[in-house]
Order: C-alpha cells, then sequence, then structure tokens
C-alpha cells in the first residue's frame, strides 16, 4: 500500500474515533437528560415524559414535567454548557489549562452583585428588593450578570494597552479583582442578618432548584447566542497555540478575538451564575475530559465540552436531588464528585500512555 | 515586492531601527546579516506588521502592510518566528493546517501540506506529535507551516512574500541547506525571501543580496561578494574577519580564530 493512502486512512479512522467520542457524549447527555426528567419525588416514565412534551399528560405529570422538571433540566444543560464552553474558550486563548471562567473576574463580579442584592438590597430599593417582594426572584440574577459584567469591563481595561490586551495583566487584574471581591464578600456576610446570611450562603453554593421558565428565558437568550459564537471559535483557539504573534501571522486577528471570547465568556458565564450561582469544576474540568478523550483541535474539543460540562451538570443534579430527598445539598459538591475521580482517572490513564 | 520605506522604531529611549528603506523584489531572496541587537528582528517585525513603526512604513505589493487586515494580510506573507512556539499536541501536519486560510479547497490544501513537509523533510513525521519531535525537527515542522501558508496564499492570488527569522537556527548543517533551498523554491516561485541568518557562508551562497545591519541602520545592501568584505564585516562585528573564495568556489567567512591542535 502506498505511504500517502496509509496516511490518509489513518487520518480518516482518527476522525472517526473522534466523530464516535463526540456521538457517545451526546448520548450520554441525551440519557442524563431523560432520567433527570423521570427521578425525582415523583416519578415520570419516559411515556409520561413524551407525552408532557406533547403536552397532553395526566394533570399531576404534565405540571410536574412542565414547570419543575423541565426547566431545571434545561438550566443544567445551559449551565453546564455555558460554563464548559467558556472554560475550554479561556483555556485556549490564554494558553493556560488552568484557566477557568473565574479566572478573569465573571463569577467573583456576579457573587458580588448577588450578595449586594440579598444584604443591602432592601436598603437601597426599599421595599420591591425586600425578601418578600415579587421583584426579588428577578433582581438577584439581575444583580448578579450586572456585578459579573462590569467587572469584566473592568479587567479588560485595566489590561486594555494602546493597540492590544495583554493577557498576563487580564490575569493579574482578574486575580486582584477575585481578592476585592472576596473582601466585599466578607464584609457583606459580617454585616448580614441570620436569614440574609443563609440565603447568601445557599447562592453561593450554586443550585438550579430555582429553576422557573421566567428565569430560563432570559438565561437562554444570553447564554445561547454567547454559545453559539464561542463554537464558531475553533480556528481561533487552534492558531492561538501558536501564541499571538504566530497566530497573527497567520492571519488571525488576535486582538478582536480576544475581546470577542472576553465579551462571549462573560455574557455564557455571567448569564449562569446569576441563574443557577457559582458552580465550580465543571469549566475547569470539562474542556480538560474533552481534550483527553478527542484530541488537541478545537473543532472537537468546544462541542465535546458543551456536552460533557451539560452531562455534568445533569447528572450532579440528579445526584444532589436523590441523595437525602427532600433535602438538596450544593450542586457543586456533586459536580467536584463526580468529576473528580473521572478526571484523574483520565489524567492517570494518560500519563501512562505517554 | 515586499519594501520598507524610512523605517524607524522605537523601544522606550532606544531606536531600535533608525530611518531604514530596503526594497526586496518579487523572486529576490535577501539575507539580514548583523550582530546581536542590530535591529534585523525589529525590523522584521515592521515588514510583518507586528511592530508600527514611529515613522515611515512598509509596503507589500504595494499596499501599506498596516492598511490590511490580518487575513488578507496573510495570504500575501507568511512568517517562520525566531522562537516559533506551540502549546497544543498537534501533529506536524495538524501545524501545518493552521496556516491554510478558509478559502481553500481541503484537497488542495492536503496537497500544499504534503508538499510543505516534504520540503522540509518531514514527510515520515508528519503524524507524530511536534512535542516529541527534535529541537530541530521542530523548527522544521514551523517553516513547513510558513511554507504552507505562502503556498495557499499563492493559490489565493497573493504569496508575494516569505519571511524567515533565523530559520537555520538549531538545523543541523545538511538542515540548514534543506530549509534555505525550501528559501529558494519559493523565491523561484516568484516570492520575495526575507531570512535574518548568522552563517555568513550560507548567506553567501543562497542570497541575491546581503543587507548588514548594525546598531539599527543598514551599512551594506549589495551582491554577497560585494557586501561581505574583510574590513566591512571586521568592522561590524568588532572582530577581525577574512573573506576568500574556498577550492570549490564558494564565498567563505572566518573570524580571526586559534588554529587546531595537531
Amino acid at each position: 500500500m502506498d505511504h500517502s493512502l496509509q496516511v490518509g486512512m489513518g487520518m480518516a479512522r482518527g476522525i472517526d474515533r473522534k466523530q464516535v467520542i463526540l456521538g457517545l457524549f451526546c448520548l450520554a447527555t441525551v440519557c442524563l437528560l431523560i432520567a433527570d426528567l423521570a427521578f425525582g419525588p415523583v416519578y415520570l416514565s419516559v411515556g409520561d415524559i413524551m407525552a408532557a412534551v406533547a403536552g397532553d399528560a395526566a394533570p399531576v405529570p404534565q405540571t410536574i414535567f412542565s414547570e419543575i422538571r423541565a426547566p431545571r433540566a434545561l438550566l443544567a444543560i445551559t449551565v453546564g454548557a455555558s460554563l464548559a464552553l467558556a472554560g475550554a474558550s479561556l483555556q485556549g486563548a490564554l494558553r493556560n489549562p488552568l484557566a477557568d471562567p473565574g479566572l478573569i473576574g465573571v463569577s467573583a463580579g456576579a457573587a458580588v452583585g448577588a450578595v449586594t442584592i440579598i444584604v443591602l438590597g432592601d436598603v437601597v430599593f426599599g421595599d420591591v428588593a425586600g425578601p418578600t417582594s415579587a421583584a426579588r426572584p428577578f433582581l438577584l440574577p439581575l444583580g448578579a450578570f450586572i456585578g459579573g459584567a462590569l467587572v469584566t469591563a473592568f479587567v479588560f481595561l485595566v489590561a486594555a494597552g494602546p493597540n492590544r490586551v495583554s493577557t498576563s495583566t487580564l490575569i493579574l487584574a482578574g486575580v486582584a479583582v477575585n481578592a476585592i471581591a472576596g473582601a466585599f464578600i466578607g464584609a457583606m456576610v459580617y454585616v448580614s442578618d441570620d436569614s440574609q446570611l443563609r440565603e447568601l450562603t445557599f447562592w453561593t453554593m450554586g443550585s438550579v432548584g430555582g429553576a422557573h421558565w421566567a428565569l430560563v428565558f432570559p438565561t437562554l437568550a444570553l447564554a445561547l447566542p454567547a454559545c453559539a459564537l464561542l463554537l464558531f471559535r475553533a480556528r481561533a483557539l487552534d492558531l492561538f497555540q501558536l501564541g499571538e504573534r504566530a497566530a497573527f501571522h497567520s492571519g488571525l486577528d488576535v486582538e478582536r478575538e480576544k475581546i470577542m471570547i472576553g465579551l462571549m465568556t462573560a455574557m455564557a458565564v455571567g448569564a449562569a451564575t446569576a441563574a443557577a450561582g457559582p458552580i465550580g469544576f465543571i469549566g475547569l474540568v470539562a474542556p480538560h475530559i474533552a481534550r483527553l478523550l478527542t484530541g488537541p483541535t478545537h473543532n472537537f474539543i468546544l462541542p465535546s465540552a458543551a456536552l460533557v460540562g451539560a452531562a455534568l451538570t445533569l447528572a450532579a443534579d440528579l445526584t444532589v436531588r436523590s441523595a437525602a430527598p427532600p433535602a438538596e445539598p450544593p450542586i457543586g459538591l456533586a459536580t467536584a464528585l463526580i468529576g473528580g475521580p473521572f478526571f484523574l482517572w483520565l489524567v492517570m490513564r494518560s500519563r501512562r500512555h505517554d | 515586492m515586499i519594501e520598507a520605506r524610512g523605517i524607524s522604531v522605537q523601544f522606550g529611549q532606544r531606536r531600535a531601527v533608525d530611518n531604514v528603506s530596503l526594497k526586496i523584489m518579487g523572486g529576490e531572496i535577501i539575507a539580514l546579516c548583523g550582530p546581536n541587537g542590530a535591529g534585523k528582528s525589529t525590523l522584521i517585525g515592521a515588514l510583518t506588521g507586528d511592530v508600527t513603526p514611529a515613522t515611515g512604513s512598509a509596503y507589500i505589493a504595494d499596499q501599506e502592510i498596516s492598511a490590511i487586515a490580518p487575513s488578507k494580510l496573510a495570504q500575501l506573507r507568511a512568517v517562520m518566528e525566531q522562537s516559533p512556539s506551540l502549546s497544543a499536541p498537534f501533529t506536524a501536519r495538524e501545524l501545518a493546517e493552521l496556516a491554510i486560510p478558509r478559502d481553500l479547497q481541503p484537497a488542495q490544501a492536503a496537497t500544499l501540506i504534503s508538499r510543505a513537509l516534504r520540503e522540509v523533510g518531514l514527510s515520515d513525521m508528519a503524524d507524530d506529535p511536534v512535542r516529541i519531535l527534535s529541537g530541530g525537527q521542530q523548527r522544521r515542522a514551523h517553516l513547513a507551516r510558513a511554507l504552507t501558508q505562502l503556498m495557499a496564499g499563492r493559490a489565493l492570488g497573493g504569496g508575494t512574500a516569505l519571511i524567515l527569522d533565523e530559520p537555520t537556527a538549531g538545523l543541523d548543517l545538511s538542515h540548514q541547506i534543506t530549509a534555505l533551498e525550501a528559501a529558494q523554491s519559493a523565491a523561484i516561485g516568484g516570492a520575495a525571501v526575507i531570512v535574518a541568518l548568522h552563517d555568513l557562508n550560507l548567506a553567501a551562497a543562497y542570497a541575491d543580496r546581503v543587507v548588514l545591519m548594525k546598531q539599527g541602520r543598514i551599512i551594506a545592501d549589495a551582491s554577497p561578494r560585494r557586501a561581505l568584505s574583510d574590513e566591512a564585516l571586521s568592522q561590524l562585528f568588532d572582530t577581525k574577519m577574512t573573506v576568500f573564495s574556498a577550492p570549490n568556489g564558494a564565498l567563505c567567512v572566518t573570524p580571526e580564530l586559534p588554529q587546531p591542535s595537531l
């Protein structure tokens, strides 16, 4: 067999394998989605779910599906995919495998916004933001989103020079902003009363339990376009692996891409954090799982990471809901408990292959 | 054609390039030589579009480089950086694929990539991760990326210039020749080729013109035999240099060195 033909077949096999893995991620996400819809205090069979999707299930399963499980599952998928895509994009653009969406301060800013609303809301906005106000469920995510957006804008302004955004300054500014936000949150914790403290603690643990359509739709409206635009950045992220100068030599508008990726990341993570609180680990680990299984090119990393993030969040949500009902441990515990060992296994496996 | 017109580049207090004008026509190879810190890489930076000159402008195919969009510029000129890097475990083939613009047909792209890898002698290692290759092989993989970009640019109506910043650093003798022969075939294909080189013997052998730089200025720009004289080189490197013709006809440059022991 001649050499080029062998190489051609080798490439074809490689692509097939990646496509199979992508397909498996898809399948896993769909299975977990069905499980997340089916299990809970009331079990819904696949038949119930099918009927409920069509809108003609019995009243009780229909309500459970439409008002509780569907928005919850949809929020879990959105949050997981957003965090994972944001993490994959930042790791790629910053050439830093430890980058996670929290790095440039989005999560910290969102936490500051949320904590401000919880602790100072009724002082600043009066009864509109009081604990019993009807606007309260929306003010909290809104505050979180604005906080995330402001902090990201600030970090980018600090890092922007006359001609270029400096990546190392971006990371350093993110670290500083995280520290300042931590101090501010600490101060707010110190002055908060017991019920505020409880709300605050629960928010910072993260949960998709508060999902309802009025929260899910705005989250989708922000996260979906951001995720779609990040999915199209595969070539740019591949080129970033050459370093910024060589990426420019290869035709990339480096500054435009950095700003684009920064903004889309902030939008996706801001929306996710606003709706579900800060959920750690997914943004860091889902991209690595994707990379370890599908190789270094971003046309496979990005969709795989989004699917792994969604699957991981669904699995975590299912776990915390089923662990000790009706209590719900924070979802961050489960993302770390499920994703952590799996990730370690992958890392050890890849060490053995070296 | 690629051209510098009265370019000066300022880094803080230091003037790295001082009022330099240089023109390289299609089909021509120039070797850019001079001591460390002479301004070679900065001048190259101005010609690639990395560095914005304080005064003067750089032009490629009669357009001002700073006014050309990065994607368009990539079709006009290909660059191999002085210290290329790669943070992901791409294979040599995937590395070369990075140089392929979106508009090129995949089949044509695959042909160009294979050709570039063959030119740098990496056909057998095309599907190995660049990370596990030797230092010299890694540089050749990056050279293949630059050659791919030049050929792809030419296929799309560009391919005006090839700019190589010390492409031979770290390569064994035979692959130094491989690298420069690749530069030569790019010139034969019509590209204006700029090569920063420390090896004056190779510069003499492959360049149509040798451009000598010192302290940000061009002090000579002529054919190898005219530019590489004992006096000019001794002054350039502050070391006594001797230029002579070897028995095989090659122009040789050597500094005053101790006699080898018996």
